[in-house]
């Protein structure tokens, strides 16, 4: 019994130093082969297009602005005494620094009322329909409303990441022939798969991590905020990455080849999911188990407080990814296909 | 303790294709085995199930007291292998790759930077130590791979044709290394088609062809098989294992291979006249008829051609 147990004992040792050995190595291929820095450098170039492209057609994150507002006949019992509304839609308007003229005089703060600060919906009492009417006003994108903006494509960057890393990281020790070295050593296959995973999930969160940060410079120096739930973000980010690397690491296990093992992640992850989803969302179905749809969290939770809730528009149910559920259906994914890989890939022989 | 052995082997491939046919070979600690047989014989396929690389049909392969397919970490840790072609992650120098292995072996640093040092000088790659295997030449990885193999310093040393695709130059030098590993307790099992390569490392011979054990024996013993008379008998009938057996019981008959159903290869030694007297006799007697009858005196290499026929496929 004593012995059993020591054996025990010593192989799950052995495991672990397996498991470090391999994940070291990878790691270390991943470095040389200089995959890691271009993670690195694509998190950085997507950031800066992300926070670049709203700004090069027009649309500032903050500042002044001047906008001629288009007036409508306004009547409600609510509101008595005003005749015509106007709205300003710009996002992150700062109530407090908004100057009315008319025809080109300055309209007296009493002549015309903010009805909710927040929202830009402006009450006007003298009947100014057919005048010239211009709002002077200072604005600033929330420091959530800035990270959504830059977050935008961050579901297709870990797709990207997920194919860069992990779709040949099984087949090509079958197509270049370099199992023959490692796979007659005393180590399990699964012990091999995970050290490749982990490797690949740590240089993976590095790149989120560099995104995440330089995200959080830019908000800080264009907005001087940054946006309070960002780490939980980027832990959800980093569990779509999870469920992505182990689909590409399924993919890569049951692959004949390299090539068709890229094309099948790819085209799964960034197309055929998303066109489920849509065509889900079109039918008015809650896709709560679909895992593009609960990666929405990546988003949604920075809205932690205010939380989106599902809500019925025109007609058309609207649903949000709830945020425990969607922590759960992304891990569960994740580790079902890194569960399959592990056997398909301890019984794929090596007959090449 | 066998060092290496198999029962009754079978490999299939898509359910129709026999790599392996019931191979059962034994091969005892400390011998040098040379395992010869032709293109498609079925080498490379004992020689996969050997390193758990596939797994057998059906049968079984041990190294040493371990089930290859059971407790293949078990069995993997004892051997040492060199495959035909290998290839090694381009972007690790010698040293990582041999830490790497190392690593996963359980070697720990003190033993590592000790030991890699020694197999790479004995492979002759010191001065590559810290080069990337990226621009290594065939040769080079051969080298290495070898020194792969013998860093843990195994018991069992696996090679599969391990001068396959080398320049004249690389083979002696591989040749001249396992030379250096014969006398030490190593058992060396090594595939091969080239029969001077055989006889030049090898203490041990077994043949094989389309999945099957032709012979194996120590070269000294194969030696005079190839100098023995051979006759080829083509019979009427299809000859049994018993027929076999009591044809090897024949006084001067050496050794009785079934070549197919109806044809049999006797090797005899001696008096050969009397001894071809007494196996048509006992042929007749037995009825299986003789319908042809061929002698010839053999080499090695043409004692090969005949157990293997004209194999190359």
């Amino acid at each position: 019994m004593t012995s059993s147990r020591d054996k025990k004992t010593g192989h799950s040792v052995k495991a672990t130093s397996q498991l470090c050995t391999v994940t070291r190595y990878e790691f270390l291929k991943l470095l040389r082969s200089r995959r890691l820095l271009g993670v690195i450098l694509g998190s950085i170039v997507l950031v800066a297009v992300a926070y670049v492209l709203p700004t090069t057609y027009g649309g500032p994150y903050a500042g002044h602005r001047e906008t001629r507002l288009f007036l409508e006949p306004y009547s409600h019992e609510l509101y008595p005494g005003y005749s015509c509304i106007a709205y300003i839609t710009t996002e992150g308007l700062d109530p407090s620094s908004i100057v009315v003229h008319a025809n080109g005089s300055l309209l007296s703060p009493s002549d015309y009322f903010l009805m909710n600060d927040s929202s830009g919906v402006i009450l006007f009492k003298p009947n100014l329909l057919l005048s010239d009417v211009v709002a002077d006003y200072d604005f600033s994108t929330t420091p959530e409303q800035f990270a959504i903006t830059l977050l935008e494509f961050m579901q297709v960057f870990i797709a990207f990441v997920a194919v860069f890393l992990g779709s040949d990281a099984i087949i090509r020790e079958f197509s270049e022939h370099t199992g023959f070295i490692t796979f007659t050593n005393p180590v399990r296959r699964e012990i091999i798969m995970l050290g490749k995973f982990v490797s690949s999930l740590l240089v993976g969160t590095l790149a989120l991590f560099v995104y995440y940060v330089a995200l959080a410079s830019l908000s800080y120096v264009a907005l001087g905020a940054v946006a309070e739930y960002l780490p939980l973000s980027l832990w959800y980010a980093i569990l779509f990455y999870f469920l992505c690397l182990a689909f590409a690491f399924l993919v890569s296990s049951a692959s004949r080849g390299i090539a068709p093992s890229v094309v099948v992640t790819f085209l799964i992850l960034l197309l055929i999911l998303p066109a489920v989803q849509m065509a889900g969302e079109e039918g008015a179905k809650d896709m709560w188990f679909l895992p593009s749809f609960a990666a929405g969290v990546i988003k949604y939770s920075l809205q932690f407080e205010h939380y989106p809730q599902d809500v019925t528009q025109g007609g058309q149910p609207l649903f949000y990814p709830d945020l425990a559920l969607s922590a759960v259906v992304l891990t569960a994914y994740g580790m079902i296909f890194l569960l399959v890989c592990g056997y398909m890939f301890s019984r794929r022989e090596m007959t090449v | 303790m066998a060092a290496i052995q198999t029962w009754s082997l079978c490999k299939s491939y898509g359910g129709r294709f026999k790599a392996l046919d019931g191979l059962s070979i034994t091969v005892e600690s400390g011998m040098s085995v040379g395992y010869l047989g032709p293109n498609g014989a079925g080498k490379t396929t004992t020689i996969r199930i050997l390193t758990g690389l596939i797994k057998p049909s059906s049968g079984q392969a041990m190294i040493e007291e371990w089930d290859v397919a059971k407790n293949s970490s078990r069995a993997l840790s004892i051997i040492g292998f060199v495959p035909e072609v290998p290839e090694f992650y381009g972007v690790l120098s010698p040293v990582e790759t041999l830490s790497f292995l190392g690593g996963l072996r359980g070697m720990d640093r003190g033993d590592l930077s000790e030991r890699i040092p020694e197999v790479l000088g004995i492979v002759g790659l010191e001065d590559k130590a810290d080069v990337l295997v990226a621009g290594f030449s065939k040769g080079m990885k051969q080298r290495l791979a070898l020194a792969c193999a013998l860093l843990h310093r195994p018991s069992i040393l696996i090679l599969d044709e391990p001068t396959s695709g080398l320049d004249p130059r690389g083979r002696v030098e591989i040749r001249e290394i396992l030379k250096s590993l014969m006398g030490s307790d190593t058992t060396i099992f090594m595939s091969s088609h080239l029969l001077t390569e055989i006889q030049e490392v090898c203490s041990h011979v077994a043949v094989i062809d389309h999945g099957r054990l032709l012979a194996f024996d120590s070269m000294s013993r194969i030696a005079v098989d190839a100098r023995s008379e051979g006759i080829q008998i083509a019979l009427w009938k299809p000859v049994d294992e018993l027929s076999i057996r009591s044809l090897s019981d024949i006084d001067g008959v050496r050794r009785v291979t079934k070549l197919g159903d109806k044809e049999i290869l006797i090797l005899i030694e001696g008096d050969s006249a009397q001894t071809e007297e007494r196996v048509i006799r006992h042929l007749l007697d037995r009825g299986l008829g003789v319908k042809s009858y061929a002698q010839n005196n053999a080499s090695l290499e043409s004692l090969y051609m005949r157990l293997v026929g004209d194999g190359e496929e």
